[in-house]
């Protein structure tokens, strides 16, 4: 069940925010060295994201994928991460060494923060995505 | 600001009921009160039906619903009639009305729709006590007519 917060009237032209379940597929673009961003949230709106996600990403002769959950939360001043992974494919890593190698960062600007990351170069072939089960919490 | 408690449409979302007057009802109108979310290409089925069979169902599509209001916005809710061309006469009894997705739906955080739960009795009575917001019963109106009153 989703718990939506409609302004005042019966229709809306932009998406009123709710607090529950919301699944989602995102491009993972390869070779990004700058912080690109996922997804963002507002601390107005939401005080913290409970994220089940899969990784994968694939060129023509090699396949990874990462399972996991990420906790993103907001301290009362900045959104925070937290990553845990299932399995060993350690696809996710603090800085990029292998071609398959991605990171996984959070940055604030005022009261919105970013899901952000970066990826390895795993040539011109290459397929990825960020698939997510996300549950927001919204802020009372 | 309204608070929407909203039950997202999967496979399908079921209400049951039950209608406990002796006298015949006939029901001009189902009112079901959806919420919809960015689902502008869809159509549903709505249904009613009890231990013989499905008694009444008819399609209808966001674009309709959208015409209800009068609006071109891809968020809104609404207790949208669903009219069938004959009153449906019931009798007394325990029916069950349901709200099932057409074919190419698929639903995410992007698009989706929804059934929403009433609070407390306001629109129909429940014959149970409800723990919380999940377990109200579906909000649903029915247009009636009675003979014999002017």
């Amino acid at each position: 069940m989703r718990v939506v917060s409609f302004a005042d009237g019966f229709t809306s032209a932009s998406a009123p925010a709710f607090q529950g379940v919301i699944q989602e597929n995102y491009s993972i673009l390869n070779n990004q060295s700058l912080a690109t961003s996922i997804i963002t949230f507002d601390s107005a709106i939401y005080s913290s994201l409970f994220i089940d996600f899969e990784l994968t990403r694939e060129d023509s002769s090699n396949y990874f994928s990462q399972f996991g959950k990420l906790t993103i939360f907001n301290d009362g001043t900045n959104w925070l991460l937290s990553i845990g992974m299932y399995n060993n494919s350690d696809i996710i890593q603090d800085t990029i060494i292998n071609p398959e190698h991605i990171t996984l960062s959070v940055s604030n600007s005022g009261s919105v923060g970013s899901l952000d990351y970066t990826s390895g170069n795993m040539g011109s072939s290459y397929l990825g995505q960020f698939k997510i089960m996300a549950t927001r919490i919204k802020t009372v | 600001m309204t608070t929407l408690f909203v039950a997202t449409l999967e496979d399908e979302l079921i209400q049951e009921v039950k209608y406990n007057l002796e006298e015949r009802l006939h029901v001009g109108a189902f009112i079901p009160y959806l919420y919809v979310h960015n689902a502008s290409a869809d159509f549903f089925t709505f249904e009613l039906s009890n231990t013989d069979g499905v008694l009444f169902e008819k399609n209808f599509t966001v674009a309709e619903m959208k015409e209800s209001l009068g609006t071109t916005d891809n968020y809104f809710h609404v207790f949208y009639p669903i009219i069938p061309v004959n009153p449906i006469q019931l009798e007394k009894g325990e029916y069950s009305v349901r709200l099932i997705p057409g074919t190419n739906y698929h639903q995410d955080g992007s698009s989706f729709i929804g059934w929403i739960k009433q609070f407390d009795n306001i629109q129909n009575e429940m014959d149970y006590v409800p723990l919380d917001d999940n377990s109200n019963s579906y909000t649903i109106r029915y247009k009636c007519y009675k003979e014999g009153i002017f």
